[in-house]
């Protein structure tokens, strides 16, 4: 009878665990992905056209689950070469990352924990560092940089589908610190440039959706399509578009997935 | 394997299906009107002497804009926009229409002229044992036993400053020095200040500078020093000449700044260009690109000298003709201070 109620004991944990956690059902997972981003922007303080191209992206992700609260922060970061849309023969090299940390607490569950639904924060730092290449004689190159620490809400769903976990994040700032030079950075032409806006000036929507399943019982292999969007209005507007397909394996830390 | 065959096939999807969305109105290379407000809009929000030289560059604009319109042509629009750019009157700005393989300046009557100024007169005359620097970019010779003579044609390019370590070196035995930047069009200005740290005794506020930094036609930085330090291996401390004319721009200009301020160096000849700008190089839609001064350089007393130029201490007037002549009225002065007789 103990040792039965002590099997049992833990399933009903785990099976609590599946029904109200919005992250990966162990307690605490890490994250490792690889893919391609597609990147679209306009800065026009390096120029007044859009740049687009593509590059490699690399991601780390970590979770924390703890009753109904999750915790996670992922880091993403790659390089790509610009072309403007236009066809001029100007290029950018574009070296991008990106912070989020985000808590989160469930607030609805259904009761075999298929699915769950958890609202919170998200804190959200990015930043681009541009290197303009002139399509003059001289091949003139500048170098420009745009950051951005935004807090906003963040909303993310959970379903299991067919084995594995699909899940959906959305978040978007509210209230952002922006450093954005106001002419090229090279040789102290321009110093840093501070400004803290609301949505009236910065707006911007993160999204996820990924699905991951089982290989074995304490990795997974996860899947991501991740999309950032930011429209942020200042003398020298910025626009920019930053799509990530990737693949990657997360790893259980502290406990088997079942 | 079917899950994994489905990823591939997700992944080709995704990747094929990212495309570049419109994230502002594409602007159109052809398109007279864009091209015009492009460069006027980047003249409007960086250009750096406006209010210093008098300019309403809203009024600039609404002469110019309905030519650049009607412009039937590239050559036509070209020739627009630089008429419009002439009348800033500003050495720094220039613009390069694509295919053109020097881009379209404004020219001061001094930049029309020839310079009273024959580097190959001076060492043909005037020196002794006259060479230069293997890269080419610092000539040097004696012009007397105790007279040295060293010649730096332009600051261009970076790396290159232990070639006048070397001129100094070969000159060993003078204790006087005359250094000729005339004709000098600048370069880059760390180049310049690490050449004049040669002949600094300890670190000097040469000038001060402001950058534009906002909408505004007066929104600047600070006005922040710019300093001369000693640099090199060994600073020559004899008394130096340092010789200019009007064709000495920009970072000659801050080569002549930085070594003005040492007790120890005397300006003589003429009054330099007065072209300080610190370009910024930029683009339009067109695939064009321009040039347009950002900053607005002061000397170390705090002196506006764009299109003014920097007085030399001792003004040595020069025509043409004494070179054709054969004699540099300006050296000849500069060796009489030192006390060496003409050649």
């Amino acid at each position: 009878m103990v040792s039965t109620l002590f099997v049992i004991a833990p399933l009903t944990a785990h099976a609590q665990s599946i029904s109200t956690s919005t992250c990966a059902t162990p307690r605490s997972s890490f994250n490792l992905s690889a893919g391609i981003a597609q990147s679209d922007r306009v800065d026009q303080t390096a120029s007044p056209l859009q740049f687009g191209g593509r590059g490699p992206d690399v991601s780390a992700t970590y979770e924390r689950t703890r009753g109904t609260f999750c915790f996670s922060a992922t880091g993403r970061g790659g390089i790509k070469t610009l072309t403007p849309t236009n066809g001029i023969p100007s290029r950018e090299r574009l070296i991008d990352a990106e912070l989020g940390i985000t808590g989160l607490r469930t607030v609805s569950a259904s009761a075999n924990g298929h699915r769950a639904i958890a609202i919170g924060a998200n804190l959200h730092t990015q930043y681009a560092f541009t290197t303009h290449h002139f399509p003059d004689v001289e091949q003139s190159t500048s170098e420009f940089r745009f950051g951005a620490m935004s807090l906003g809400p963040a909303v993310r769903w959970r379903e299991s589908i067919r084995g594995g976990n699909a899940v959906l994040q959305l978040s978007s700032p509210l209230f952002s610190l922006v450093e954005h030079p106001y002419a090229s950075v090279a040789d102290g032409r321009a110093g840093p440039r501070l400004a803290f806006t609301s949505v009236n000036a910065l707006r911007g929507l993160q999204g996820s959706i990924s699905y991951e399943w089982a290989a074995t019982r304490r990795m997974s292999i996860l899947t991501k399509y991740q999309a950032g969007w930011m429209r942020y209005d200042d003398i020298r507007p910025v626009r920019s578009l930053t799509q990530t397909f990737g693949i990657g394996i997360t790893t259980s830390l502290g406990g088997a997935r079942r | 394997m079917k899950r994994y065959q489905r990823l591939v096939a997700i992944a080709a999807a995704a990747l094929s299906a990212c495309t570049s969305p419109e994230l502002v109105a594409p602007m159109d290379s052809t398109n007279n009107a864009q091209i015009f407000d492009a460069l006027w809009k980047e003249f409007d929000v960086h250009y750096s002497f406006f209010e210093a030289k008098g300019i309403n560059w809203d009024s600039v604009g609404a002469i110019f804009r309905p030519q650049a319109i009607a412009a039937p042509n590239d050559a036509a629009l070209a020739r627009t926009l630089s008429h419009m750019l002439a009348g800033l009157r500003d050495r720094h700005v220039s613009l390069a229409p694509a295919g053109l393989t020097r881009s379209i300046a404004y020219l001061t009557t001094a930049d029309s002229g020839v310079a009273p100024f024959d580097p190959g007169l001076v060492d043909r005359r005037y020196l002794t044992g006259a060479k230069c620097s293997q890269g080419g970019h610092v000539c040097y010779g004696l012009a007397s036993p105790t007279v040295g003579y060293v010649r730096i044609p332009t600051f261009e390019g970076t790396g290159w400053v232990g070639e006048l370590d070397e001129a100094l070196a070969s000159l060993r035995g003078a204790v006087s020095l005359i250094v000729d930047v005339r004709n000098n069009p600048g370069g880059t200005q760390q180049t310049a200040i690490e050449a004049a740290g040669r002949f600094a005794t300890s670190s000097e506020t040469y000038a001060y500078a402001k950058f534009r930094n906002g909408p505004k036609h007066s929104d600047f930085t600070s006005l922040a020093p710019q300093i001369v330090s000693p640099a090199g291996p060994t600073q020559f401390r004899g008394r130096v000449i340092v010789l200019t004319n009007r064709k000495v721009y920009s970072s000659g200009e801050d080569f002549v700044l930085a070594t003005r301020v040492f007790p120890n160096v005397t300006t003589m000849g003429d009054t330099t260009a007065g072209a300080s700008g610190r370009p910024m190089t930029r683009e339009l839609p067109n695939g064009w690109t321009f040039q347009l001064s950002t900053w607005v350089q002061y000397t170390a007393d705090r002196k506006f000298f764009e299109n003014i130029g920097l007085a030399p201490d001792v003004y040595v007037a020069a025509e043409r003709s004494d070179i054709v002549r054969g004699a540099d009225p300006i050296l000849d002065r500069a060796l009489a201070t030192l006390g060496v007789t003409k050649p």
